[in-house]
Formats: C-alpha cells, structure tokens, sequence
C-alpha cells in the first residue's frame, strides 16, 4: 500500500492541487477560506510523500507526456528542489491559516485564487529544470504577486504596486533576453544539456550578463532593493509574509541553479565575488535601514534586504571553493522563510491588534498578545542567528567557511552584520517589557492567527536541531557539486 | 580524635561561651541566663584544675582545615590567667551595668571574645589560632564601642583598622610558613619557618601582625584609647587577655629556641626597652587613670618583649625564659585586671568606702612595681636572672636597665595612687556589693600566687631582699619629692595615643586623596554622561544620513544606473574571460 | 535501554518543562505555579543528587545529539559539572522560595517565574555541556532568558539597564561564536576534555590559537564582569532582589567564569596555556579586576550596586585562582565558585529584604537596622565577613587556598593582591556593619511594611539564614568529606593534574 502511495505523481499533483483549488475557490467564493485550507494541507501532503519518494529512489525525473527534453517539459526534483517546495509548503500553509483569519469577507475570494496560483507558479518552478519553464513560472508569479500587493489598497499600496510591477516586469524582461540568447547560443532551454553544451563564448557571456543583472533585480540585491521596502511593508501582512519568505527566494533559486549548473563552472570566482562583495554592502546596508525605521513593517521589510545579502556571501563563499557555505545557503533561505513570515504575520497582529506598528508605542499592544510577542522573538532569534535556531546552524556554516577561506573581511561583515541584526530585533522585543499605563482601544484577535505565527518562529528555531538529517535529504543529486545536475 | 573525658571537657570549655551566645538570640531566656552568664569561664577554670600531666590532644580533621587543639604547659598559664580575669570581670559586669538591655549586649561581645580567646589558647595549628583569634579581636571591637561615645568611636575606629592590619599580615605570615613546612602544625613551623628563603618577611609579618596586640612601640597607640574608651570590665579583661593572645602568638609562630637570630634579637630588645621606658614616659603626663595604666600595660609588655629579644638572641637559653615569660604575662594580667577594676571603683563620695578602696589598690600597684612578697618580685627577679645569663653586651647592660624601668613603673604607679587618693574628686561607679567581692576575690588571688608558685620569706630573703628593694625605695623619695614641689599641674598630659596624632595626620592626607579620587569619579559620571550623549547625537545624526542616502537610491533614475553599472562590470570580466 | 544517556536530559527537562507550563498559566494561579516551580526544583535536585553518588561509584552520564553533521550535542555529568549543577540547583531552590515571598501580588508573576526556570535550564544546561558547541548553545540561551527578569520592572530605567545588558552579552555572545568556530576549524572537535585538545594544532597557528584565547576569555570575560567588560552589571540593578541574586550568585555571572574555567582546563589545558604564555596576563587581568571593583564598591552609597561591584571583585577570585597554573590554586578558585554563590546570594536576599521590609536601599539609610531586623542582618554579616575573609566562613577557605597556591607557583605578587581585597573588603562592608548593629535607630523607616508577626515574611527570612549557614558550614566543615572543598579537590585531581 505504502510503496503504492509513494509511487503516485506527487511532483505533478504539487501543481495541480493548487491549480485547481485556485480555479475552485474562484468559482465559490463563498467557501474559499475552506478550500485554501484544504488545498494547502494537501500540497503539504504530496510534498512529504515526494520526499519519501526521492528519499527512497533518488532523484525523481519524469518527463510529461514522455517526449522528455529537449522538447517536453521535464520535472525534475533534487533535494534542493525539494527543500524549496517544503518551504513553500510549510510557509503556505502557515499563511493561509493566518489568511482565513486575516482577510474580511470580500477581501478573501480575491485572495485565494491568486495565492494558491502563486503555490503553483512556485511548485512548478521549483520541480522543473529548463530555463524556459523558469522565464514562464516567474513570470506569473511576479504578476501574481504584484497584484497581491495591491490588496493593500492605500495610495502608497498602489504606488509600490506599480513600482514592483515595472520592478519585476523588467527583471523578467532581462531574464527573458538571457534565455533567449542562450537558446540561440547552445541550442537548448534544458539546464542538463546546456550545462554539457555551454562554453566560453561572447554570447553566454551577453547571456550570464542579462540573466544575472535581471535575477538580481527580482531578488533585490543591493542597490537592486529600491523596490522591496516599499512592496513589502505595504501590502498586507500575510502577503508580505509570501513575497519575502517565498517570491524572493525563487528567483534566487532559479541564479543558484544556473550558476550551478551553466555559469559557475565557465567563469572561476570572478563575479562571484563581486555577488559576494554586494551582499556583503546588503547585510550592512540593510542593517542599517532596519536600525532606522520607526515602523515596525519596514523595519522587517529592510532586514530582509539584508537576509538576501547573506545569501549572496554564501554564495560567493561556496562558489570560491568552500562547500559548507552550500549548507549555509540552504540553511539561511529556509529559516529566512519561516522567521520572516513569522515577523510579518506578527507585524500583521500587531496592526489588526493596535491598528498601527509604530515601534514606540508598541508596549501597550505587545503587553497584550504575549503570544505574538513570543513568535517575534522568536523569530528574531533566528534571524540573528542566536543559538539554538536554525539561523544560528546557517551563520554557524556561514562563518566556519569564511574562516577556512580566511575571508576575514567577510568574518567582520558577519560579526558586525549579526550584532547589527541583534540591534534592531531588540529595538522592538524591549518595548514588549516596558509596562504603558495609556490605554488605547484594540481589536480582538483570532487565536489561531497568533498561533499560525508562532509555530512559524518556533518552527525556524526547531530547524537548528535537525541540521545534519535535513542536510544529507538536501544532498540527494549532489545538487553542489559544479556541473554535477545529471537526470 | 582521642575522646578521653578530659578532651570533652576541654571542648565543652571552648564550645560554652558560644553556645550561651545563641541562648542569647531567644528573649524569653534572657532572665534566666544572666544568672548563668557571669560564670561562663568556670569550666576552663575546672579544666585546668583536672588536668594531667600529659598532653593529650584533640584532633578535629574536619574542623576547618583540621584542627588540633591541646592544653600544653604554656596554654596552662595563659588559660588560668583568661579562665580567672574572665571570671571576675564577667560577675563584675554583671552589677555594673543596671538594665538588661545593656547587659545582653555587652555579654553578647562579651561571650564571644572569650571564646575566641579559649579556642587561641587551645589551638596547636595556625589555622585554629587565626581563627580564635579573629573572633576575639572583632568581636571585641563591640566592648570597645560599647559607650558609644565619640571618643569611643575614635577608639573604636583606630582599634579596628590596626585589627585588619595585624589579620592581613598574619594571613600572608601564615601562608608562607604552612608553604614552606608543607603541615599545619606549630611544632613543625617553628622548626622549618627558618629553612624558608623569606623567612625574615614571615618573623616580621609575625612580629608586627601580634605586636599589634602586645602593643609594641609604634603600634601601641591603640591601647590608651581602647582601654580608657571600654567600659571597666572589659578593659580590665581585655589588658590581660588581648595583650596574651600576642604574645602567646609569639611563643607559637615565631622560631623560638631554634637557631639564634642575633639582629633580629638585638633588634627586639632595643625596641623592648624603649616601650619600656617611653611607656612610663608618657603615662606620667597623663590624667585619666585607665589611660596611666594602659601605658604602664606598654611599659611592662616592653619588659616581655626584652626577654623575646634575648630568646632569639640565645636559643639555648630558651627552655628557661619561656616559662619565666608566661609568668611574667599571668603576673602582668592579673595585677593590671585588679588595678583596672580597682580604679573603676573610686566612684563614691564617702572618704570611708573611697580610702578602703585606695588601700585596696595598693596591693597589685605594689605587684606591678615588684615590691617583696608579690608575684612581681619573682617575675622581675626571674627577667633579671636571664639577662645576668644573655650574651655580651647584654649580660651587664640589661639588668641595670630593668632595675631602671622597675624604679619607672613604680613611678607611675605613684602617680596612679595620687590620681586616685580618697580626697580627689571620684572616678568610675560607686562600690556595690556586687562589684567589690570579684575583685576582692582577684585581690586575694594576687595575694596567692607567689605562694602557689613556692615562693615564701626566706627565699625573699636570701635572694638579695634590698637588691628588689631599692627601686622602690627610690621611687617612693622621687615620688614624695616630686609632690612636694607639685610639678604635675604644670605638666601638660600629652593626648592618650600620643603617635596616633601622626598617623591620623598621614591618615587625613589619605583621605584626602579618596576624596580627590571620589571627586574625579563624579567628573568621569559626568564625561560619560557628556560623550554618551555626543554617541547619541552622532548616531541620530548618522541614521538620518543614511536614510537620505537610502531615499535617493531607491528612485527609478539611480536604481537603473546601478543596473547599468552592474551589467557593464559583469560584461567588462565576460570580456577578460572570453579574451583570455 | 540504558538511563545513564537520559538522565542529563532529564535534568534540563526537569526545570524546562515546568517552565513552559508556568508561561501557559494564568496570573491568579498561584497555588498551581508554586507546586509546578518546587516539583521542577526537586526533581532537579533529586536527579543531581543521584548522579553526584552515580559518578563517585564510577557511572558515567552523557547524552548526545546529533546537531551538526559532525558535531553532537552533548550533556555529560563530570565532577566539575556536577559542583556546578549542584549549586545551581539548590541556590534555585532558595532563590524561588525567595522570590516566591518577594513578588506576592506583584504583576507579570507567570511571566517572571517561567522566565526564571527557563534560567535555570540554562544555567543546568551550561554545567552540563559536554563540548564547546553545547556550552555555546545553553549559554546564549542563559543571555536571552535572562534579560526579561532584568527588565521585569518595566520602567524606562529597567528598559535601559536590559538594553546595555543585552549589548555587552551579544557582543561577547558574537565574539565566543567566532573564537568557537574557528577553534573548529583548526581541530575539527569541539569535545571538552581534560587537558585539553588542541594538543595537535601546529606550532604554525600560534597566533590564531593566541586570538581564539582572547576571544573566548573576552566572550566569557563579559558575563563574567571581568574589568573593562563589567559595565552592565552595576547597571542591572534595577532588577528585583531575587534576580540580582539569581544573576551574582548562580546564573549568569557563574556561567561566565564557569566558561572560562572550562576554557582553560579543557578547552586549551592549563599546561598548554601556560605555554602560550596566556595565562599570566589573565591572572594580571584578574588581579586588576578584584582591586578595581573593590574600590569601585568603595565609593556606593547604593547597597545592591555596592555589592555588585563586590561581585566585580569576588568573580575575579575565581579566574585568578585558574589563572595561576597549579592544583591547589586551581582548588581555590574552583571552590571560590560555591562560596562565592553562597555568601553573594546571602547579601543579596538581604539587602532584598531590608528593600521589602523597611524601603532601604542606600547604606546612609540602614542607621540600627541590626535592632529592627537582627536576623537578617547576621546573616549579612556572615556574608560580609565571609567576602573580607575572616575564619571560619568559607570566603577565608577559598582565599587559604589561593595564597597557597600563589605561592607554590613562585607568584607572591598574589598575596598583595589577597591583602589588598581583603582590606578593601573591609573598608566597604565594615562600615556597613557599623551603621547597622552600632548606629541609633531612626524613629522613622522610609517605608515601613508590616510582614508578619517576626521582623519580616518568613519566606524572605529563611532563605538568607539558610545560605549564611551554608557560608559559614562551608568554611567551618571544610576539612570534612561532602564538603565543597573536597569535592573540588577531588575534581582537581581527576580532571587536572
């Protein structure tokens, strides 16, 4: 029965689950809190089979109709892709738990069809292995996700809309020429055969050159953020959560793929290290920001600029030679996730809550949803990178390879980033001790949108004790090793 | 340890005074335990009646550090001296203060110095020494403030900083000996103390850590005070014992009859004779009996150091002076405890009770001064006989010199006699009942002592009688001399604690630099205040810049450029790739 | 199965789980929460108590789990583990009785209480860590969980003193993290054994081994207020009584020097230390550190903030006392750990009572408090003579062994050292207690609460007499088995030397 269960098509249903409960929950508004939740549990679901799967067989590969590449389209699931889709999942449902509470009656049938189309969009990308697919799956769900960020409603909601809007239109724009030229270049849109195909030549350069400048866009790489903030800290609070835990990172998974498998081996550290250099810049500079703000949604808006920095430190760091910043990289995205979307359901408590985030006055409301309060603690232990958390096993990775390269430069970066980082946490957990005598007139709060928030940090800090399983299932398909991507 | 009934009943002698002292903390029994409180010290006394010629001791291993406490030959004369002042003093406090109130309190230190000084007594390693000894210090630092009165405190003050010095100094002095003799037994300290490269260091901390307490020149100054500022019953035991517990320090740490140390020794006897006589110096100036006899306490413990001195100087003769020390500490005690009281007790108007009292006094007065017939005699004849024996130039030079001081101390015991004749005005509390039979008691046991110790008339007499008379002799026509032409009003009496003034002023300067010192910690407060808040304005000042900075980045114009910019780098190394 | 890999679980378990409850519970649960914190509290005890006689019969308790791919958590019951934990666990005891009295009817209760197991678990965890990783971890832990009980009063002033405590922890915190990893890098375990493991680092690494010492000193330097990182200490005075005694006597502050005293003996060996030539200036460290913070005290007319500064001063016994390479200074300091704890934890709850009961909190104010209050103030005397060194109470036992110590490692600058504290000692507490037993009563207290029939609530009474006769037990029965000093001597022997 078992082995039956596990031989079904999970990667295939991981799209259509949500696909279809994005077309259902259209047509019946009505019920549409109902069937997000049941949609996302099950993509849950299917994700944890695919695992038992892939942990059992290896690699999965299946080619849609059979004509297999370079014609059809292949799915093709590692174990980063399927660290990805379990964040997805995970992510997903704790937002959409949050949702049903969150959004008012007519706000949730327009949420859900373009949220579990986002699932989709973001399961698609994650299980294929062509550049094309990539271009496509980006494509909607930047659209997806900009029209979410509009639910925000205000002027500033639209206007950071629309900045987006450009914002990704013109990163996929990039991408799009990049692929392009590739496939004019070597003949193929399947990363396999290209990564056997591709050389040297003028034109994989144009085309490195275009996609990156492109990816980073999307994944607002400093200075590439000045879209981010503003998108982030305006729409509303569960769709922040999704565009910073999950959105971000799936452009940055598609870079992490190439240069993996198609720039990475051509070119031997020379950009990588500037990435790295701009990351570096990201987690100061981010930092800095998020020190700045006065409301407590930019704050976490700023912090994830300087998340996505880390990344790219990591990146540059694995690139150059040292393989444990692999893990860091995989560590730092997936409790990036949770802890981030944690922070902002709370930010988004804390405005349903007290109808505002302005950090000085947040005593008087973090008095009262202590639970709350323990999420974003949580949660910040994690994005500081404090022990026991899954952030603290990332920077814990992060630094052990910065020193083994003897990259002191970037062991400053990480020092100063994290004591940085601890700074602007505590800027707000202090204010949750400082008793207010003011009163201030407040919503009641569902208790299960507190404790979607909670279970989210809770489960960021619960990643820091699993590190070594979590990462030999991340190894499964040698996904690190340079030019190594073979079905 | 070796539970022989006699070893309980030690241990029973130490523990009681403490256990009476948490009776104490019970209200409810205060009635009934002050009936029980004066007579503390009779167990020690029945201890050194029962014991045996052997010594036995007492090994406490998990005491401490382990502890080994025994009664030896030495500890005998030192305990029957304490068991008897702290007798007396103990039945003399209780009708010389009236309320209960006070005379909970009192006993309080009270109980607890005398235990301390027990235990120093008993013990036989350092360790238990120090510690009987710090419990008897700080805890007397409460009789000695007991009055409360400004002058007390002062006393207090100056008796409580020369405490800490003494117990530092004897901390390090301890620590090096048990290092080197690698045990913590006197016997073996005193043996290997010698063999230790800073050896000099050890007798010196170990000198000046229990001179303190004996009262050695320079550090006597806090005798006058204390002993004046105490209440009488305190400062007639603590003259005894306190001063006991140094020299009896001495006796047990210093490496005595081991190898002769001649600069050491020469050293001590010069410093011996000068209290000696500086002593009697400045307590013939002085006004307030306690304070004359709290100097001529300075004087006679220069008389014992002389004979330290001559111990160190000439090993051999050693097992001679050591008893003939712990005679002359027991003869000293007792006498100084009888006079202490005695003065105290001229209180009253009647010229009757006032006269029966003065005749009283003359008793120990005579004893201090080694009049015939007196324990005095003995121990000024015994001094005598091993200075006769000291090497050259001591041999001729010392008994001279001890005549010399016995003609002063009998000078300034005159001198305390006139202070206190029945027609000057009265001094101290009015005789009961109460207080007189102890010290009658104490009386009798001066009387006693030559007796017990064998000594009878003929012996006075054919140990040259005048020999031990002509000091006094002497000293009596200067005496009456001196009366007769009535100097002592012109005589200035130079303040109590004469050094201290030079102290204290070193000690102003001092505090002056704390004051300086807690001055320039208000002004560092006040720069920290100063460049936090220049820290804050920097920070404010540099938030907002970057976020201006951040303002610009964001727009349309600047993110592109950047674009731009990053694609030009990216192609620029595609260029060094591909034409490499 | 075999129990000898659970029980160090357990213990963490033992105080974590009634944590999490006491957070669930709802503020007017007092009955409830008190049970759940004394069940967390005995079980804790019973558990050490059963591996102190497990590890003297030769068992051996550790549990590991995977945490890293190559490294493990571990929690392992040494000798020295267990003095800790011991410690630790019977001072939580007090302290929550204490604390219990202290906060009767003041707000946040559930709150506080969870927080303050959640520091016990940490403090557990701390004394338990097997490797440098596991410390790490408890560690931070102890940081985070500590710093809501230092802002429980929720005043701006609180806000301020947490924020200053939470920069110098995670700052030393950043600098542990770093000397921890590369440490890592160079000897690819982290597990602590006696003497050392970075026997077989190359000479070529010198500097980097020289810059990993100074990190991990520094990082525990911080908590344990080592002179200049000891800045927020007197800061977090604003905290409740029994917090500042929670955090001089047991948790945080201990958990620094217990740090650094690991460091050194099982981190980089005492032996190869002293060949790095990096224990010297750490003892110099210290030395300056003990006269600092006593003169620091000196100038207080603030009771708790003098006895911080005192803290300042008597933590750094300790670490001298590691510093001079020798067994029996090694004893002394070791020991110094408990007597410390007892008479700090001791002054504290008294000052904390004199606070509660009569609104004193300056030295000017406590004019014949020893009339008023004559038992709490015996045992502040004990206390306070135990810190001077006075015999028989155990602060004179541990400075005992640390002058001979001194000595037999040819180091007699120590001595003046010992001499200088003592008498600076004295010159801060004897005055203290002059005012107190010496001084005429006022007739009037700054604000006088009627606690009962004796001179204050028993619950804040019992605990501070209990620890004076723990200070003075200590010292007096020293020399007797189950003694701290026999049991660190038998540390010093099976671990060190």
């Amino acid at each position: 029965m078992m082995q039956f269960v596990i031989t079904l098509p999970w990667a295939i249903l991981l799209i259509l689950f949500p696909l279809t409960g994005a077309i259902i929950s259209f047509l019946w508004p009505t019920q549409s809190n109902k069937v997000g939740l049941v949609t996302v549990s099950f993509v849950l679901i299917s994700v944890t089979f695919l695992a038992f799967s892939i942990i059992e067989h290896g690699v999965y590969h299946h080619a849609i109709g059979g004509w297999g590449s370079p014609l059809g389209i292949d799915l093709y699931a590692d174990g980063l892709s399927l660290l990805m889709l379990l964040m997805t999942a995970l992510v997903g449902l704790g937002v959409s738990v949050y949702a049903t509470g969150y959004f008012s009656a007519e706000q949730s049938p327009r949420f859900w069809p373009l949220w579990l189309f986002v699932i989709a969009a973001l399961n698609a990308l994650f299980l294929s292995a062509d550049i094309f697919n990539y271009y496509v799956t980006l494509e909607l769900i930047g659209l997806a996700a900009v029209s979410l960020t509009a639910f925000g409603k205000s002027r500033e909601a639209y206007s950071a809309a629309m900045r987006y809007l450009l914002a990704t239109l013109l990163g996929s724009l990039l991408y799009l020429l990049g692929v392009v030229l590739l496939y004019h270049g070597f003949g193929s849109v399947d990363i396999a055969t290209l990564s056997e195909r591709c050389e040297s030549t003028p034109i994989l350069w144009a085309a490195l050159t275009l996609i990156s400048a492109g990816l980073l866009l999307k994944t607002a790489l400093f200075p590439l953020h000045f879209w981010l903030p503003s998108a982030h800290a305006s729409a509303p609070a569960p769709v922040s959560a999704i565009l910073s835990a999950l959105i971000v990172k799936s452009s940055f998974y598609i870079f992490l793929r190439l240069w993996l498998t198609i720039f990475g081996p051509l070119s031997e550290g020379a950009v990588e290290n500037m990435f790295g250099l701009l990351g570096a810049i990201a987690v100061l500079w981010g930092s800095f920001q998020a020190l700045r703000q006065t409301r407590l949604k930019l704050l976490i808006a700023y912090s994830t600029v300087a998340q996505i920095g880390y990344l790219f430190l990591a990146f540059s760091l694995a690139m150059s030679g040292a393989v444990v910043a692999w893990n860091a990289v995989v560590y730092l995205a997936f409790t990036h996730a949770l802890a981030k979307s944690a922070m902002f359901l709370v930010s988004g408590n804390i405005l349903y809550f007290g109808g505002h985030d302005r950090i000085m006055n947040l005593d008087r409301i973090a008095q009262h949803l202590p639970i709350t309060t323990t999420a974003f603690a949580l949660a910040g232990v994690s994005i500081i990178g404090l022990p026991p958390s899954g952030g603290f096993i990332g920077k814990w990775f992060l630094l052990e390879a910065a020193l083994v390269q003897e990259q002191w430069g970037f062991v400053a970066i990480l020092l100063i980033g994290s004591l940085l980082t601890a700074a602007y946490i505590f800027k707000v957990v202090s204010h949750a001790f400082t008793q207010s005598s003011l009163p201030h007139d407040s919503r009641p709060i569902p208790a299960h949108m507190e404790w979607a928030a909670l279970l989210l940090a809770f489960a960021a800090i619960l990643l820091g004790f699993f590190s070594s399983s979590i990462l030999s299932v991340v190894g499964i398909g040698y996904p690190f090793e340079l030019n190594g991507v073979k079905p | 340890m070796t539970a022989t009934p006699f070893n309980l009943l030690l241990l029973t002698s130490v523990l009681w005074p403490l256990f009476l002292v948490l009776m104490l903390t019970f209200k409810k029994f205060h009635t009934q335990l002050l009936y029980l409180i004066p007579w503390t010290a009779l167990p020690a006394l029945v201890v050194i009646a029962v014991a045996p010629n052997t010594v036995t001791q007492v090994e406490l291993p998990w005491l401490l550090l382990g502890g080994t406490y025994a009664l030896d030959t030495t500890g005998k004369t030192f305990m029957l001296l304490a068991a008897l002042l702290w007798s007396v003093s103990g039945v003399y406090a209780r009708s010389y203060f009236n309320q209960t109130q006070k005379q909970v309190r009192f006993y309080r230190y009270f109980l607890l110095a005398m235990a301390g000084n027990f235990i120093l007594i008993l013990a036989q390693d350092p360790l238990s020494f120090y510690f009987g000894f710090a419990l008897m210090s700080f805890s007397s630092y409460g009789l000695v403030v007991f009055k409360k009165s400004a002058i007390a405190v002062r006393a207090g003050v100056v008796y409580i900083a020369l405490v800490l010095l003494g117990e530092v100094m004897l901390f390090a002095a301890l620590l090096m000996a048990t290092q080197t003799a690698e045990s913590t037994m006197f016997s073996v300290i005193r043996e290997s103390v010698i063999q230790s490269p800073n050896h000099n260091v050890i007798i010196f901390l170990t000198l000046i850590g229990f001179g303190i307490k004996v009262g050695i020149l320079g550090l006597h100054v806090w005798l006058p005070l204390a002993y004046s500022a105490a209440p009488a019953p305190a400062s007639a035991v603590l003259s005894g014992t306190m001063i006991n517990a140094g020299i009896l320090g001495w006796l047990r740490f210093l490496p005595l009859g081991e190898t002769a140390l001649p600069d050491w020794g020469t050293g001590i006897i010069i410093l011996g004779l000068a209290a000696a006589f500086y002593g009697v110096g400045i307590g013939l100036t002085q006004r307030d009996p306690k304070t004359i006899l709290a100097y001529s306490s300075i004087s006679q413990m220069g008389v014992i150091t002389i004979l330290l001195g001559l111990g160190i100087l000439a090993p051999q003769m050693w097992p001679l002076i050591l008893p003939g020390i712990a005679f002359y500490a027991l003869h000293h005690g007792l006498s100084k405890g009888a006079l202490f009281l005695g003065a105290d007790l001229c209180g009253s108007k009647q010229h009757r009770d006032r006269r029966r009292i003065w005749l009283g006094l003359w008793l120990p007065a005579l004893a201090l001064s080694g009049a015939p017939l007196t324990s005095g005699v003995i121990a000024k004849h015994l001094a005598k006989s091993y200075a006769l024996h000291s090497p050259a130039p001591w041999e001729t030079l010392l008994p001279l010199l001890l005549s010399i001081s016995a003609v002063a101390t009998a000078l300034l015991m005159a001198r305390l006699l006139y202070l206190l004749r029945p027609s000057a005005k009265p001094y101290g509390s009015i005789p009961t009942y109460g207080l007189v039979w102890p010290w009658i008691v104490l009386l009798l046991i001066i009387v006693l002592t030559p007796i017990l110790v064998g000594y009878s008339f003929e012996y006075a007499l054919n140990n040259q009688l005048f020999a031990s008379l002509w000091p006094l002799l002497l000293s009596l026509i200067i005496s009456i001399a001196v009366y007769k032409v009535r100097i002592f009003h012109i005589i200035k009496p130079i303040s109590a604690g004469d050094l201290l003034v030079v102290f204290e002023s070193t000690l102003k300067i001092l505090q002056n630099g704390v004051k300086q010192l807690n001055s320039f910690g208000k002004n560092y407060t006040t720069i920290q205040h100063q460049t936090k808040a220049r820290m804050n304005v920097i920070q404010t000042a540099f938030l907002t810049k970057i976020g201006q900075i951040e303002s610009t980045l964001v727009r349309w114009e600047f993110a592109m450029l950047f674009m731009l910019i990053i694609i030009v780098i990216v192609g620029f190394f595609a260029l060094e790739k591909i034409y490499e | 199965m075999n129990w000898d890999t659970l029980i160090p679980f357990f213990v963490i378990m033992s105080s974590f789980l009634p944590a999490l409850m006491i957070f669930a519970l709802a503020e007017e649960r007092r009955g409830l929460r008190i049970t759940l914190n004394l069940i967390g509290v005995f079980v804790t005890l019973a558990l050490v108590v059963f591996m102190f006689i497990g590890v003297y019969q030769g068992h051996h308790y550790e549990t590991r789990l995977s945490l890293l791919p190559d490294l493990d958590m571990v929690l392992r019951a040494g000798p020295l583990a267990l003095l800790f934990a011991a410690l630790s666990s019977v001072l939580w005891l007090l302290t929550t009785v204490y604390a219990i009295g202290y906060l009767e009817g003041s707000p946040h209760r559930s709150r506080f209480f969870g927080f303050f197991s959640l520091c016990i678990t940490a403090t557990i965890g701390v004394s338990f860590s097997g490797n440098l990783i596991t410390f790490l971890i408890f560690y931070e832990m102890l940081t985070l969980v500590a710093y809501p009980l230092i802002v429980h009063r929720g005043t701006e002033e609180a806000r301020l003193a947490g924020q200053t405590y939470l920069l110098y922890t995670i700052f030393g915190g950043t600098l542990l993290l770093l000397g921890t990893v590369w440490l890592y890098t160079l000897t690819g375990t982290l597990e602590f054994t006696p003497r050392g493991f970075i026997d077989d680092v190359g000479e070529e690494h010198y500097f980097a081994l020289v810059s990993i010492f100074i990190l991990l000193i520094a990082g525990f330097g911080v908590k344990a207020a080592l002179v200049p990182l000891h800045g927020w200490l007197p800061r977090a005075m604003i905290a409740p009584a029994p917090v500042s005694a929670l955090l001089h006597a047991v948790a945080v502050v201990k958990a620094g020097a217990f740090g650094i005293v690991r460091v050194i003996y099982e981190v980089f060996g005492v032996e190869k230390a002293a060949l790095l030539g990096l224990t010297q200036p750490l003892a110099v460290l210290a030395a300056i550190t003990i006269i600092y913070g006593s003169v620091m005290a000196l100038f207080q007319d603030d009771l708790k903030r003098r006895l911080a500064y005192s803290t300042v001063s008597q933590v750094s016994y300790i670490i001298l006392g590691v510093a001079i390479v020798g067994p029996i200074a090694t004893i002394g300091g070791v020991v110094h750990l408990v007597h410390q704890g007892v008479m700090k934890i001791t002054l504290f709850f008294c000052a904390g009572n004199l606070a509660e009961t009569l609104g004193i909190h300056k030295i000017s104010e406590m004019n014949g408090v020893g009339r008023r209050m004559p038992l709490t103030m015996t045992a502040f005397t004990i206390g306070a003579l135990g810190m001077i060194g006075i015999p028989p109470i155990a602060g004179f036992v541990s400075k005992w062994y640390l002058g001979l110590g001194a000595l037999e490692a040819d180091q007699e600058w120590v001595i003046l050292i010992l001499i200088g504290s003592s008498l600076l000692n004295a010159g801060y507490f004897l005055p203290i207690l002059y005012r107190a037993w010496f001084l005429p009563t006022p007739d009037k207290w700054p604000d006088e609460h009627d606690l009962g029939p004796n001179e204050t609530s028993l619950m804040l009474l019992i605990p501070p007499l209990i620890t004076a006769l723990l200070a003075l037990g200590f010292g007096l029965l020293a020399a007797s088995p189950y003694s701290p000093l026999e049991w660190v001597k038998l540390i010093s022997r099976r671990e060190f030397y």
